[in-house]
């Protein structure tokens, strides 16, 4: 089964906002779907990134799935948390 | 000499003393000597290079101007000793080929091969004299001018009578014994220490592809448990010049944050090193690559920054930087962003326009009320957001030849 669209965006809107009050200067008009790496986000930000993903959405993400794709974007990291 | 040597000496006469044997005193003093000064370089440890070789800085930053992509040729920011002293390293096997990093390319050194490619070049220098294990301890001024330098090594003092003084000492500490006016931004703006350390024995590929964002969620995961102290959240790796070599560079927090304070900078040294052995332990125990890892490196002091700023003649800004501003006779550039790192998240970089240099002018390396003063390197008269781009070793080096330059021409 596939997740609600809504569940998503309330997802992404959240991760956008941790990533711009605590880990990262977003630009204005960033977007889910643009590259954080250029945006400046480094394995140090990236530790950051997994404590907030943690206490936030109380889910850890695998190991096996920490790579440089699957980190690219706030929407493929929404990807990797499981529904509620 | 010898240990019964009598308590306090006279030195000769110095036309230049320079205070601080860093990336900028090297360059003030080597500048000053080779225009004919007879030029006295203090440093209080027992290596030249500050920063770049104590702290174990390993890349240089700032020599070389912004390219926006790799196509665009090298080109050094600075000619002149920034030049000669980086090809210097790279003919003396201290330093291997510029690496880019983003946007901007830097050029990995050694940072023991760097000392001693200094001691190199100061022997070669007859009128410049190196003291080691040299502490500045007071500086005699009357009607707003520097006459004399008092100096202590191993519980004996020395006096030399000097026509001028470079502080190069990276705290603005001539200054401050000088009477000159500073400025230090307040202590949750300025940017944080780093404790960095060398580990030898990891795999070569230990930090490739996507190693290095599992060692991220490793150290994460470990910080979450309680495995790991907070504190290792601060924590980047990175080759050194030698690919079997690994650079950590720990950023501390530090609060409340002095850098000029005994109490503070023993907490830094102390809680770096207490962090570093318990990264390297962690990761001996769970990071593949890294089972026969260990500390090979630990540096002379932790790295610092900023502190103080001298007020000069005139004070380079954020504005100057980001603007590009050429200034009406600049005797340096200043190739490097604004990169603060005012907290142990990693650095915020700004980049300038067009990705040009700023003009730095020689009324930024005098102090405005000590008419023989002048500053090189990251003490240099500037605001704390300028500060974020002057204060790498690039610019240091650039900045202290210019005082070098003109304290000789002072003094003749």
């Amino acid at each position: 089964m596939s997740e609600n669209p809504d569940s998503i965006a309330e997802k992404e809107a959240k991760l956008l906002s941790i990533l711009s009050t605590d880990i990262l200067e977003i630009p204005p008009g960033f977007t889910p779907a643009d590259d954080l790496f250029e945006a400046g986000l480094d394995s140090m930000s990236i530790m950051r990134l997994l404590i907030h993903v943690e206490s936030a959405f109380g889910c850890r993400i695998p190991v096996a799935r920490v790579n440089r794709e699957n980190f690219s974007t706030v929407s493929k990291i929404v990807a990797l948390i499981p529904a509620a | 000499m010898s240990c019964f040597a009598p308590a306090s000496k006279t030195f000769e006469k110095t036309d230049v003393l320079v205070a601080g044997g860093g990336t900028a005193g090297i360059a003030a003093a080597v500048a000053a000597a080779r225009a004919g000064a007879r030029t006295l370089l203090l440093e209080r440890r027992g290596a030249l290079g500050g920063m770049a070789s104590n702290a174990l800085v390993h890349t240089l930053c700032g020599l070389y101007l912004i390219r926006e992509d790799a196509t665009q040729p090298l080109a050094y920011a600075n000619e002149g000793f920034p030049r000669e002293f980086a090809e210097r390293l790279l003919v003396g096997g201290g330093a291997s080929a510029p690496v880019r990093m983003g946007k901007l390319d830097v050029l990995p050194h050694h940072p023991a091969a760097l000392a001693a490619i200094a001691d190199d070049l100061a022997h070669q220098i007859p009128n410049l004299t190196v003291l080691l294990h040299t502490d500045l301890t007071a500086v005699g001024t009357a009607s707003g001018k520097i006459h004399t330098a008092h100096f202590f090594c191993r519980g004996r003092t020395f006096e030399a009578g000097v026509q001028s003084l470079i502080d190069a000492s990276g705290d603005a500490e001539a200054s401050v014994l000088a009477g000159a006016e500073f400025d230090c931004a307040p202590a949750d703006r300025l940017q944080r220490p780093a404790y960095i350390f060398g580990i030898g024995g990891a795999s070569e590929n230990a930090l490739e592809d996507d190693a290095r964002l599992k060692l991220a969620h490793l150290i994460s995961g470990a910080v979450a448990s309680g495995d790991l102290p907070p504190e290792a959240l601060g924590i980047a790796f990175r080759h050194g010049a030698d690919k079997r070599e690994i650079w950590a560079t720990l950023d501390l927090q530090a609060d409340p944050y002095d850098p000029c304070s005994p109490s503070c900078l023993t907490r830094v040294e102390s809680s770096g090193r207490r962090v570093s052995f318990e990264i390297a332990r962690f990761l001996r125990l769970h990071a593949p690559g890294f089972e026969r890892a260990e500390i090979t490196r630990t540096p002379a002091q932790a790295g610092i920054r900023e502190s103080r700023r001298v007020r000069g003649l005139a004070c380079l800004t954020e504005e100057d930087i980001l603007d590009a501003k050429p200034g009406g006779n600049p005797v340096a550039f200043a190739s490097w962003p604004l990169e603060m790192r005012e907290n142990a998240r990693g650095p915020r970089f700004r980049f300038p326009a067009g990705n040009r240099p700023a003009g730095i002018s020689l009324d930024c390396l005098r102090s405005r009320n000590i008419e023989n003063l002048f500053v090189a390197g990251r003490c240099m008269s500037c605001t704390h957001e300028a500060q974020g781009s002057i204060r790498v070793t690039g610019t240091c080096l650039a900045t202290g030849e210019a005082a070098g330059k003109a304290a000789a021409a002072f003094s003749r």
